[in-house]
């Protein structure tokens, strides 16, 4: 009898101790734990080796107000353009880029995804009108990004300190250096060259600028007006993307990072 | 009896476990499915006005968000040397400052679709919710970060094109405490706060 009484004890009490911390702080989210880990990140904040600070300012100050008084109205005259017109312009500045995404690739050693964005430069450029249609999307040859400042970080060489380049936007040493090494080399740009049509590297530069800069006019302005420090911010969120980019976390073609940068093509 | 008892012991302890164990990636998609659907709806509604969709979105926030333990992480070691009233402040005017953000990025909603793609534990308690968008065949990412705590979820994190909000938050707020302390911070979030809210709202 004394130990059925236990048993019973024993059950009550298992009960109450189950059911308690359901029952108390039910909306409470004050003892919830959450760790850096959970952000996968460090328990305090990795310093960004930003050595330049303060001439970085005045220069993102000054890209801040181009993109307001340029930039930003231009794309939203753009955005007004019907939307199969603006998705024909971007497939088209997006097959333009995959020559030099190519050669990065194979430098990289994903052969794999080098076969299917050569696919993909086939069939777009043939079948796809010129690149305005993405037919190879829809027969499953994804768009996958790669430059040559991911090359330079895949062969293990280091960052280096993070600038603001004048139009071009964020930027570290070892991006510029990519940026600079994709002028010389981009095949698109060269052939242009090759056949005295120069300038058109200027017009293919600012539309894929404006091109970009129209899918993420909210975005950005969502980060510009709710930031307290929105250099620190757009900081943060450069070398969050490039790091994502460079580990390939996900590197199909989404919509760009709320930054205001330019790309070089 | 004591047959009978052993039985009675086993089926119950059978069932203690089933019905404690932890959720599955299946419930958090459901329960986050529920929480946006709300919200949505009601910016699906022109006739209401952005007062009252700011006020869901707070409410949706100070309910379904680990807002406190947000705080503490974006403020890393300043919350240990900051008083209780500072912090507790300070906890006020960051969930004000998240529902502020999401508002503006919300703003924009007009007619996207979503889609709740995968749902991953990635360690115990710890959910990554992938969303995907579709506008005017743009695709956008969203990974919600997501908090099993006593039987109920808390969203901790909103990454968007692989940048987490909260990092970036931190990272901001960092930058401002190298010269000043969280008091001090507290004001400058307030005033950002009110140009937030008038930036919405006007």
């Amino acid at each position: 009898m004394q130990n059925l009484v236990k048993t019973f004890i024993f059950i009550f009490l298992s009960a109450v101790l189950y059911i308690s911390p359901v029952l108390s702080d039910e909306n409470d989210e004050n003892s919830i734990e959450i760790t850096s880990s959970d952000y996968n990140t460090t328990p305090y904040d990795q310093e960004i080796f930003d050595p330049f600070e303060p001439v970085n300012r005045v220069v993102f100050k000054f890209n801040n107000v181009a993109d307001r008084v340029v930039l930003e109205p231009i794309a939203k005259g753009y955005r007004r353009l019907p939307s199969p017109v603006q998705t024909g312009v971007g497939n088209f500045f997006s097959n333009l880029k995959l020559p030099i995404i190519i050669i990065n690739q194979f430098l990289q050693g994903q052969f794999k995804n080098a076969a299917s964005s050569t696919g993909r430069l086939v069939v777009n450029t043939t079948i796809g009108i010129g690149g305005l249609v993405d037919v190879a999307e829809r027969i499953g040859l994804e768009e996958k990004d790669e430059d040559f400042g991911q090359t330079l970080a895949v062969w293990g060489v280091n960052e280096g300190p993070y600038i603001i380049l004048p139009i071009f936007g964020p930027s570290n040493l070892r991006d510029t250096t990519g940026m600079f090494i994709t002028s010389l080399t981009d095949p698109t740009n060269l052939y242009l060259v090759d056949q005295g049509e120069g300038e058109w590297i200027a017009v293919r530069t600012a539309g894929t600028a404006v091109d970009q800069r129209s899918k993420i006019i909210d975005e950005v302005n969502t980060l510009r007006e709710n930031s307290i420090d929105y250099y620190a911010a757009v900081r943060s969120s450069y070398y969050q993307n490039r790091d994502a980019a460079i580990k390939n976390r996900d590197d199909t073609e989404l919509t760009p990072v709320p930054l205001i940068s330019v790309e070089f093509e | 009896m004591k047959k009978n008892l052993t039985y009675f012991c086993f089926l119950f302890f059978i069932i203690f476990y089933t019905t404690n164990s932890s959720a599955n990636s299946s419930d958090v998609k459901n329960w986050l499915k529920y929480e946006i659907d709300q919200i949505i709806n009601l910016y699906k509604n022109d006739e209401i006005s952005a007062e009252v969709k700011l006020n869901a979105i707070k409410e949706t926030i100070n309910k379904s968000f680990a807002g406190k333990s947000i705080a503490k992480f974006v403020v890393g070691n300043k919350w240990d040397e900051a008083s209780e009233e500072v912090r507790e402040n300070f906890v006020e005017l960051f969930k004000e400052h998240l529902s502020l953000t999401v508002g503006s990025l919300m703003q924009s909603y007009s007619n996207q679709k979503y889609e709740l793609i995968d749902a991953t534990e990635v360690k115990k308690g710890l959910f990554k919710i992938d969303m995907e968008l579709t506008f005017n065949e743009q695709k956008t990412l969203v990974t919600w970060g997501v908090k099993e705590h006593k039987n109920k979820f808390y969203v901790m994190d909103l990454i968007i094109a692989d940048i987490s909000l909260m990092r970036a938050k931190r990272s901001e707020f960092s930058s401002v405490l190298k010269k000043k302390n969280l008091k001090e911070l507290n004001i400058i979030l307030k005033d950002q706060n009110l140009e937030s809210y008038n930036n919405l709202i006007n």
